[in-house]
């Protein structure tokens, strides 16, 4: 799939914390990224973003290599892209500096 | 053996385009297929069925926000496909707004001859009454206006019923919480005080549920217009709580049997509309007809309450599987 960039780079809560996570713990696929985001992450909205960051280009997927003894689908993993990376810091770095003195 | 999440995968892949299904359908069925397995192989059999049915609303959160976004199927719809689901949507709409107008008409002549004041609201507080009438017999009109007359394929048939699908969940509520609010407002307008008793057509569903069992438990908890004739009171309100339910289904209903009469595109739109007509009094005669049959305390309320809807899915379903559905119907449409 192509990934579709935005003329400007945003980056909502959500995407911001799946990135945060993906740099965090490597490869992730949906339901682990939900668990680890302790909630704030539901897992009927999380495919959606997840499907939206591939398109912006911020995070790259694969399916995972051997098919699991379980019999499922193969379970779709996804892990930072080098734009995902730079816009996190880039984001995490200016909210930090243009966060109120007594807010951060 | 049929894994968990494969039947919605594939009722998925009829409506998702590839790409959506890769991007967020696959990962979805697979990630739930893999919680379920290892819930499975540790004996949660309860955890296993909890993540099951989280799974299916996670799919249908996930199906609603496509659709929201529109990233469902219509882009590999043809063009005559497209067209004819925007005919039928727009000949029911503006039907709809128009029998619901014509049922506004008596009851404005009525405000009018005895100068009622505040018209406009009143009006207003009729309406809800009015459209679950109105969408059920618009509906079925728009889509026989619609499509009738033309060959249309089964994405077009699909389409029709997830419209009437979604007229059939608006009409619930307002059946069932909106119409009875407006009806009390309308009341409450006229009687120019606040303190107007409800009636069965003024209870919401839950309400109706609750003064059953009341009335049912302690008939002298009874209103005291109907403490002479009790249980005519627990079977209007019987009645009352099985027909909104009906109603409320009866969009679908009609877009099947409205499908079945139209589909091979042999009868002429105006021998249809004749047709969708009559349906419509036949229905309601069933149906009114019935209450008074539920009054008098010769049929139970929810055989006469849902009677009609089933005469109706049965002839659609006798037509559609004895002559009517075109050849189109059964193969795939172009993906």
């Amino acid at each position: 799939m192509k990934p579709r960039r935005p003329r400007v780079l945003t980056l909502s809560a959500k995407e911001s914390l799946i990135l945060e996570l993906l740099v965090e713990g490597g490869e992730l696929y949906g339901l682990q990224l939900v668990g680890a985001s302790k909630r704030r992450l539901k897992r009927g909205t999380v495919y959606v973003t997840l499907g939206r960051m591939e398109e912006k280009g911020y995070i790259s997927s694969r399916l995972e290599d051997a098919p699991a003894d379980v019999g499922g689908m193969p379970r779709r993993l996804y892990q930072p892209t080098a734009l995902g990376r730079r816009v996190l810091a880039a984001w995490t770095n200016a909210s930090t500096h243009l966060m109120p003195e007594f807010a951060r | 053996m049929t894994r968990p999440g494969d039947r919605l995968r594939a009722f998925a892949a009829r409506w998702c385009c590839d790409d959506t299904m890769t991007r967020l359908i696959d990962p979805l069925i697979a990630d739930l297929q893999h919680e379920h397995a290892k819930a499975a192989r540790s004996g949660w059999h309860w955890r296993s069925r909890a993540i099951r049915i989280a799974g299916w609303m996670s799919f249908f959160k996930v199906l609603a926000i496509c659709a929201w976004q529109g990233e469902l199927v219509t882009h590999r719809w043809t063009s005559d496909d497209r067209r004819a689901l925007i005919r039928a949507a727009a000949w029911s709409v503006v039907l709809i707004v128009a029998i619901t107008a014509l049922f506004e008409l008596s009851p404005l002549a009525w405000m009018t001859h005895n100068s009622q004041a505040g018209t406009a609201r009143l009006l207003l507080y009729l309406i809800p009454q009015a459209l679950p009438i109105a969408t059920t017999f618009g509906a079925t009109l728009g889509i026989l206006f619609g499509i009738g007359g033309r060959v249309f394929s089964r994405r077009v048939a699909e389409g029709v019923v997830a419209l009437a699908l979604i007229a059939s969940a608006l009409s619930f509520v307002n059946l069932g919480w909106i119409t009875p609010a407006a009806n009390q407002a309308f009341r409450v307008a006229v009687a120019g005080r606040t303190d107007v008793p409800k009636g069965p057509p003024e209870l919401t569903l839950g309400e109706l549920s609750r003064e059953i069992a009341i009335v049912d438990r302690n008939p002298s908890e009874a209103p005291p217009w109907y403490r002479g004739n009790v249980p005519r009171y627990v079977m209007d309100l019987a009645f009352n709580y099985h027909w909104r339910w009906a109603l409320s289904v009866s969009p679908v209903v009609f877009a099947l049997f409205a499908l079945s009469i139209a589909a091979g595109g042999s009868l002429k739109r105006w021998v249809l509309g004749i047709a969708g007509f009559a349906a419509f009094l036949g229905y309601y005669t069933l149906l009114y007809g019935g209450r008074e049959l539920v009054l008098s305390g010769t049929m139970p309320a929810y055989v006469s309450a849902w009677f009609p809807n089933a005469m109706f899915a049965a002839i659609a379903g006798y037509l559609m599987t004895r002559k009517s559905v075109p050849s189109t119907w059964f193969y795939a449409a172009p993906r």
